[in-house]
């Protein structure tokens, strides 16, 4: 790339930061925008600042990941390595199934 | 592994034996309840309500569905109601945890230290999921959120349950959830880094 080519390269980058979020507050919106699908222009400047910020982008990813586990969790991770009910608590529910109502 | 689906077990009318739902549900119930709750005696507990709901109403069971699924939808209620009582005793809003967000790792101006910033986590996040370790490292995660922000990272995540039905349910308001979730969600984002990823991948910048 020529210096020239760098150097605008290098203003747009300067631009670009200036005009969208800090990478701080980027992490706060890519959480809401898990809640509530955020308005356009923020959704543009998200995305504008993923342009310049492979940091950004990758926590994005990471947090759709997390969501993606998560939701396997419950049923994967409890099946793989949780506990069992433990044999007195068997018997004590049997035994309250079987009894009259209290 | 669920038995073979049991669709309307018994005619319609005919009693259950209760044990039988003990023997072959009780585990799956429990560990359901367990991950939400993460108390092994309310677990209990909820497993027990929920089996003695079932024996009440086992005459509207119409078998449309399994029988497991059908008690875990007893035991999603109940659980609801559990969290609704206890939130009318304590105070679900945790805004002290990990009030710094990772500062350290942000340079003047909020823009990410380059040295300190995520590193790649593929391919081998798209391999995790089969992988048995990993969900003790995702476990042994999870468990070091403090309690409240543990289930309303629980409740929003594993069951999707929509942040205004959480906060109507615990008494919370809507920022104070969200900025629960995004630290949670940070918190957990460095636990896996740390534990898993970046012992498997080299760090890459």
């Amino acid at each position: 790339m020529s210096e020239f080519a760098k150097r605008i390269k290098g203003r747009l980058v300067q631009a670009v930061a200036n005009l969208t979020p800090s990478c701080h507050e980027i992490t706060r919106l890519l959480s809401d925008s898990m809640e509530r699908r955020p308005p356009i222009c923020r959704r543009i400047l998200i995305r504008l600042h993923f342009g310049i910020c492979i940091w950004c982008r990758r926590y994005g990813d990471q947090l759709k990941y997390l969501r993606r586990y998560s939701a396997e969790f419950s049923r994967e991770g409890s099946e793989q390595a949780g506990p069992a009910l433990s044999f007195d608590a068997r018997e004590r529910i049997k035994k309250a199934l079987h009894e009259p109502d209290q | 592994m669920e038995p073979a689906s049991r669709v309307a077990s018994a005619p319609a009318g005919a009693k259950v034996n209760p044990s039988r739902w003990v023997d072959e549900h009780g585990n799956c119930l429990y560990d359901y309840a367990l991950a939400r709750v993460r108390a092994p005696e309310v677990a209990e507990d909820l497993v027990q309500e929920t089996l003695l709901a079932a024996v009440k109403s086992q005459g509207r069971f119409a078998g449309r569905s399994s029988e497991r699924s059908w008690l875990v939808g007893i035991l999603k209620n109940k659980i609801v109601d559990y969290y609704r009582k206890l939130a009318r005793e304590i105070s679900f809003t945790d805004i002290e945890f990990f009030k710094d967000e990772c500062a350290h790792k942000f340079v003047a101006h909020g823009f990410w230290n380059h040295d300190l910033g995520p590193h790649e986590w593929k391919p081998e996040a798209d391999e995790v999921m089969h992988k048995g370790e990993f969900w003790c490292t995702m476990r042994d995660c999870l468990s070091k959120l403090p309690a409240r922000v543990a289930d309303v990272f629980m409740l929003r995540e594993m069951d999707d349950m929509p942040s205004k039905e959480i906060c109507a349910m615990l008494n919370i308001s809507e920022n104070n959830l969200w900025v629960m979730l995004h630290r949670a969600r940070m918190a957990l984002r460095e636990c896996l880094e740390i534990h898993w990823f970046d012992k498997v991948n080299l760090p890459t910048k």
